[in-house]
């Protein structure tokens, strides 16, 4: 049928332009009959879908179908920029058009982030249905009551005796409604013939499904002349998931007919006992649960990952044995338990990750529901959503992070009118950037509002007793300023953002999982929230060098090169800059940095180039001694406030790593 | 052979009825809505055997032209059939209370929907006969 295909997408989107022509109609000009026009459109669209089986276009055209629906029955009057609720619905069903299949991620993220709105909407519907005493609106009713309890699944024993002589294979159209009845769910269907030969005396089917009784009779409407039907509701939940329904229905088979609905029916009642007795998951029951997924507390997954660090210790020390007395079989076998340790690392480590992805549907929400209370058009753009955090941090992040996002939206970004006056698009524009950065995840939050205003900050602070009138702040020790409890500039208190309760939290809530928060910011053109935590928590791969008599370990993540050199090449001519494959790149040596000088120095270094925050330094180490699973160990308080050390390891020989902080190393040597 | 007069507003779907019907060996005769259908029915040379039709279609829909069919005595010997998307169990008891002979649902199975047609058309050649 792909020569139609083609034909169906011209006639589906002439379809979904009538319909959107009828909105925007609708939407300055509030008649029903708009509505109806639109209704019809995307009906025919929805059969036309049907046909080609495309599935996912005809579902969510049936959707926003039902939506129609309700406003034609005025039953959602209250609903805000519903026009334009729809009309974001058509264009996403345009976009489906070129992607049925929701191969693209972005659509189907999109598709499902939309599908849970519409449902929403729906409920809506059904709950004013519910209020409203109109009968007459029955039909309409069940529609939304199915529609809402998609689970909502009953069992029905069903008999059919033809009345005239039906042979399997002749085609009669009772053959083609059983084949529906079945498609609707679970079910068992048993014929029994005339002596053996292919006439049909009766067929008994069994079937879990969403129908209703009289769904199931409706089918059978046009042929009731010719079979007789009986329809028994025997559960109003699914039994093929019980336990023994099957195999009572293979009994039932040799069971005299009278007596099968006695039997179904002690079997149900058998069935509601045991699901009294353990009511505390009632909730559940019945439904059966084929998640691919457990729970697992947390507190367990750490005791996990401890254990697996002391194992990588361990290891790293049978390692250093098995160097000494070189063994053969002994190496192989301590090389295959390294390999299992650090496959089992992997998983466990992943276990705690979670893709910042699992927030975004709730900050969509917050940045829409937010900008429509507060009268500002804003467009909310994220990238890096598969960016993987673990999951206490992802936890920890979520009320900074909507925190941040509210203040961008309440005093970051202007009203139309005051953007259209700037010469700015009237649709404020906020990003979300989530990315790699070494051993860090960061997290930006930018909007292209007003941007800061250093003066009123100040003016704040001073008012505030924060600073001294003769202090002359830098303009990053301004914004530092923000973070201070009870700090707001705002001019009028608004239900959006906070009372300056709030981004001292914020920096708190941040701090407490060694995170940092930074603000960059430029009148007129835009604020920026930089988050920076952490991407690890216990175990990384490192590099595990050496200088001078101690031993160091840098993440592997953010080594970029290696380079062999003269010792004496280092000068501190030129502000301490190295030339490596013609490009000038600062260094710390490390030897000097940290008075090392127990041994003299060797004729050859190493300099290791770390990337980091996009700029480069070199660490100049005597010797690069390998690869290394560092177990991550907290310093104690006293190396807490220095520069350059984030942590530290134990080595296989018992001896101490120091962990470089690369990060803060790039920023001190480079600013 | 076998005549049906498949009635859609949507070209493609009606030319994929159309060609999945050819291809089962029947032949066809097409109609844009409800008004053309009964412009085809009341003019055709052809002998047709059967209407097939969409429920929503616009100048004049299924529902109207089987009311149109069943209550014109030239016509309503002509069994018809509506494929629609429709699922309201109302609409069905009043098409079936206007005479209509079978009503399919989209999406169908080819086979059932083959099956649903010959069976009708037999079926309403009896009747006549009697």
């Amino acid at each position: 049928m792909t020569q139609y295909d083609q034909m169906f997408r011209e006639e589906g989107n002439e379809q979904l332009e009538i319909a959107e022509q009828a909105l925007l109609s609708y939407e300055s000009h509030a008649d029903i009959r708009y509505i109806e026009e639109a209704f019809r459109a995307l009906h025919t669209f929805k059969g036309g879908a049907h046909i080609f089986a495309l599935t996912n276009l005809g579902d969510f055209a049936h959707m926003i179908e039902s939506v129609l629906d309700g406003i034609r029955h005025e039953l959602l009057t209250d609903e805000p920029r519903i026009a334009d609720k729809l009309l974001k619905y058509l264009d996403h069903l345009k976009k489906l058009m070129n992607d049925p299949e929701l191969k693209d991620s972005q659509i189907q993220l999109k598709n499902n982030q939309l599908v849970k709105e519409i449902k929403a909407l729906s409920s809506k519907i059904s709950d004013a249905i519910k209020k409203s005493d109109q009968s007459k609106e029955t039909a309409l009713l069940e529609a939304f009551i199915e529609q809402e309890d998609e689970e909502n699944i009953s069992t029905y024993y069903l008999t059919i005796q033809p009345l005239i002589d039906i042979e399997t294979g002749s085609g009669h159209p009772v053959f083609g409604i059983l084949d529906d009845i079945q498609e609707m769910g679970d079910h068992k269907m048993k014929p029994a013939f005339k002596n053996d030969n292919s006439i049909v005396v009766r067929w008994d089917l069994y079937v879990a499904c969403q129908a209703t009784r009289e769904d199931l009779e409706a089918q059978f409407m046009f042929i009731e002349d010719e079979v007789e039907l009986t329809v028994h509701k025997i559960a109003n939940f699914n039994l093929f998931n019980e336990l023994g329904f099957e195999e009572l229905l293979n009994v039932l088979d040799k069971t005299p007919t009278d007596q099968k609905l006695t039997e179904l029916t002690g079997y149900v009642e058998s069935l509601k006992e045991t699901l009294v007795a353990d009511s505390a998951d009632s909730d559940t029951t019945g439904k059966g649960s084929k998640s691919g997924s457990i729970r697992v507390s947390t507190s367990k997954i750490d005791v996990l990952m401890n254990l697996v660090s002391e194992l990588v210790t361990d290891q790293a020390g049978l390692k250093m044995m098995v160097s000494s007395s070189p063994d053969p079989q002994f190496e192989g076998l301590v090389e295959n338990i390294e390999r299992h340790i650090r496959q089992l690392r992997d998983i466990a480590f992943e276990m705690t990750l979670v893709p910042i992805d699992r927030l975004m549907g709730k900050f969509r929400r917050l940045v829409r529901d937010c900008s429509i209370s507060i009268n500002k058009e804003v467009n909310f753009k994220v990238t890096g959503e598969n960016t993987e955090l673990d999951k206490i941090y992802i936890d920890t992040l979520s009320d900074p992070i909507m925190h941040i996002l509210r203040n961008c939206l309440d005093h970051g970004i202007e009203s139309p009118e005051e953007r259209s006056k700037k010469g700015k698009p009237a649709i404020g524009t906020i990003s979300l950037d989530a990315y790699y950065s070494g051993a860090y995840v960061h997290i930006e939050i930018s909007d292209d509002g007003r941007g800061l205003n250093i003066q009123s900050i100040q003016n704040k602070a001073l008012e505030l007793g924060l600073i001294n009138e003769n202090d002359k702040p830098s303009t990053s020790e301004i914004y530092e300023l923000i973070f201070q409890p009870g700090f707001s500039t705002a001019q009028n208190v608004t239900n959006v953002s906070g009372r300056g309760v709030g981004m001292d939290v914020v920096k708190k809530n941040i701090e407490d999982i060694h995170g940092e928060i930074n603000i960059s910011s430029e009148a007129g053109k835009g604020t920026k929230f930089t988050i920076k935590v952490p991407l690890t928590l216990s175990i990384i791969d490192a590099l595990l060098v050496k200088a001078d008599h101690s031993h160091f370990v840098l993440p592997l993540q953010i080594v970029h090169k290696c380079y062999e050199l003269r010792y004496d090449s280092l000068t501190d001519d030129f502000n301490k800059l190295l030339v490596l494959d013609n490009k000038q790149i600062p260094f710390i040596d490390l030897r000097t940095e940290l008075s090392l000088d127990k041994t003299p120095v060797p004729e050859y270094c190493n300099a290791i180039v770390v990337k980091c925050r996009k700029m480069e330094l070199a660490i100049i180490t005597d010797e690069i001694i390998g690869e290394y699973q560092a177990v991550l160990k907290s310093v104690s308080e006293y190396y807490k406030h220095q520069e350059f050390v984030s942590g530290a390891t134990i080595l296989g020989d018992g001896s101490v790593a120091l962990v470089l902080d690369a990060d803060k190393l790039v920023e001190q040597k480079t600013n | 052979m076998k005549t049906v007069l498949v009635v859609d507003d949507f070209a493609s779907i009606r030319k994929a009825i159309v060609d999945t019907l050819k291809r089962h060996g029947f032949n066809t005769v097409e109609a844009t809505d409800g008004k053309d259908a009964l412009d085809t029915l009341r003019s055709s040379e052809a002998t047709i055997d059967l209407v097939l039709s969409d429920y929503n279609m616009p100048v004049m829909n299924g529902f109207q032209l089987l009311q149109a069919v069943k209550s014109d005595d030239e016509l309503k010997h002509y069994p018809v059939v509506l494929l629609t998307s429709e699922k309201a169990n109302d609409k069905k008891m009043m098409a079936k209370k206007a005479g209509l002979d079978a009503w399919v649902e989209k999406p169908y199975k080819i086979d059932n929907l083959i099956n649903l047609l010959n069976y009708t058309i037999e079926k309403s050649k009896k009747n006549d006969s009697v």
